[in-house]
């Protein structure tokens, strides 16, 4: 499982079909095209963090607006 | 298998060479539940959380005069004739994880009920990238064919040379103890496995209480806070009750989040005077820390600043690291000063933290006073615990909700408790 796939497992996870994942792709952007405020970005970072074993940082969730930089973030950690 | 005699005569062997090697790698520290030493009984189930391959060395140096039959993965078996041999004389029951032979649950009870004592890690396997697997149902349905007791154990896997390995052991529990009416035979099982993972993984807050010494240096501020905390109650005149009335007497044990209403300034006061024999950290906006020489102070005193207008996830993972450390940490979920004492909305910060870090909630409210020498009363809720509404590893938005809300209602309990007694 790639680490698009595993986003968009654990974004199922927290948001249980609040979102409709099919929808998503890497150019989706997180606030505008899929309406996730602080608070949700907030969880959801919570909950990657759980699932990849990495740490974020502030200047993390400033570069945060399309779901390709979460994809890029998690793998820069991982990596 | 290999004949009785010769397992113990074995592990005897084992146990003299290796005692000396494994204390040096493992250096164990032991901590007990409560921090009471009770007298294990002759045969027993041994189950511990999964941290390495080596949790079976450590069992053996840390129970040296007992004779442990431990469940091992078949995957070992295949690792050659020699392994497979050690495994065997070491007196290893075989564990077909993929299979459907399930000769091992025979065993394991035949073990028990000829006075031995069984090993068992529940998860199965290692943990991958430090997240621990699932606890299978194969303990709990020994546990109901046996009348033995299960004793759980937790290790934090610290092993090495350069590092110290901490267990706790807990009470002895029956495992029927924790049935539940009107579930169906598959339901029982999952229901006394959560009970048994979370009661395992509850020991962790006992090793990070123990841990702290009474007075640290790398905590001198605030412990001298807290002795000045001691000593407040003789000036401030705080009593402290449940929502029922009665006194509260409780004492917080390991990491824990105390959530407050806030109407003043005095609120972070109040909470150290209430649990001064704790040390403290306590989140605070980003207005209160300005100028270096306030900031440095507060620091010293246990503030973490938070950034209240973005997303702060560096102070919200410090948090959550003090909190597995096993302190307390207090957040006045409403976000600000609220003069007016009504709880009308909180944040869900303080449940999301104690999500994280596995600790439970502890619902206050501080009646709002005057003047600073009034009599005032603080009310301290049910304790809330995350685990009793989400068992997941990531927890959903609607589980997030929901405990918010139970905080919500408590706290709200609180201040009405308070507002009668006024």
């Amino acid at each position: 499982m790639d680490t698009f796939e595993r986003l968009l497992k654990v974004c199922d996870a927290v948001f249980e079909g609040q979102i409709d994942t099919s929808i998503v792709t890497p150019e989706t952007l997180l606030r505008e095209d899929i309406s996730i405020n602080s608070i949700g970005l907030l969880y959801m970072a919570m909950a990657v963090e759980e699932e990849f074993n990495i740490k974020f940082t502030n200047d993390d969730f400033i570069d945060m607006k399309s779901v390709a930089d979460v994809i890029n973030i998690i793998e820069k950690k991982v990596s | 298998m290999k004949s009785k005699w010769f397992i113990n005569l074995f592990l005897v062997i084992t146990k003299l060479t290796g005692y000396i090697p494994a204390m040096l790698l493992f250096k164990p520290r032991i901590y007990r539940e409560d921090g009471v030493k009770t007298r294990l009984p002759k045969s027993f189930m041994l189950v511990s959380n999964h941290k390495s391959l080596l949790d079976f060395a450590l069992y053996l140096a840390v129970f040296p005069f007992r004779t442990i039959r431990f469940l091992m993965a078949e995957v070992l078996y295949n690792k050659g004739k020699f392994f497979s041999f050690l495994l065997n004389s070491w007196g290893g029951i075989k564990v077909e994880r993929e299979g459907r032979d399930f000769s091992f649950v025979a065993d394991s009870i035949e073990v028990l009920d000829n006075g031995g004592i069984v090993g068992i890690f529940p998860e199965g396997r290692l943990p991958v990238n430090g997240k621990p697997w699932p606890f299978t149902t194969s303990t709990a349905f020994i546990a109901t064919n046996t009348d033995k007791p299960i004793v759980p154990v937790y290790t934090d896997g610290n092993y090495g040379i350069f590092k110290r390995a901490n267990i706790c052991i807990g009470k002895p529990i029956y495992l029927t103890d924790y049935i539940k009416e009107g579930l169906s035979e598959e339901e029982q099982l999952q229901n006394l496995t959560d009970a048994l993972e979370k009661k395992i993984y509850s020991l962790k807050s006992e090793i990070g209480q123990k841990r702290h010494r009474l007075f640290d240096f790398r905590h001198l501020p605030m412990d001298i806070a807290r002795l000045v905390c001691s000593v407040l109650p003789l000036i401030l005149r705080i009593k402290r009750r449940t929502p029922e009335g009665e006194k509260y007497r409780k004492r917080i044990k390991g990491g824990a989040v105390v959530a407050a209403n806030h109407t003043s300034f005095a609120d972070p006061f109040i909470v150290g005077v209430t649990f001064w024999y704790r040390r403290l950290y306590f989140l605070v906006a980003e207005i209160v820390m300005k100028g270096k020489l306030r900031s440095l102070l507060l620091k010293g005193v246990g503030a973490i600043k938070i950034d209240r207008k973005s997303a702060d996830i560096e102070a919200i993972n410090k948090s959550i690291k003090k909190l597995e450390e096993g302190y307390l940490l207090t957040v006045f979920p409403q976000g600000g000063i609220n003069r007016e004492d009504d709880i009308d909305t909180i944040k869900s910060g303080a449940v999301l933290m104690a999500i994280r870090a596995g600790t439970p909630i502890i619902p206050m409210h501080i009646m709002p006073c005057n003047r600073w020498y009034n009599m005032r009363t603080v009310v301290i809720g049910e304790t809330i615990d995350p685990r009793d509404f989400c068992q997941k590893k990531i927890p959903s938005t609607t589980d997030i909700n929901n405990i918010t809300n139970a905080l919500f209602n408590e706290l709200n309990r609180c201040k009405n408790a308070n507002d009668k007694a006024d």
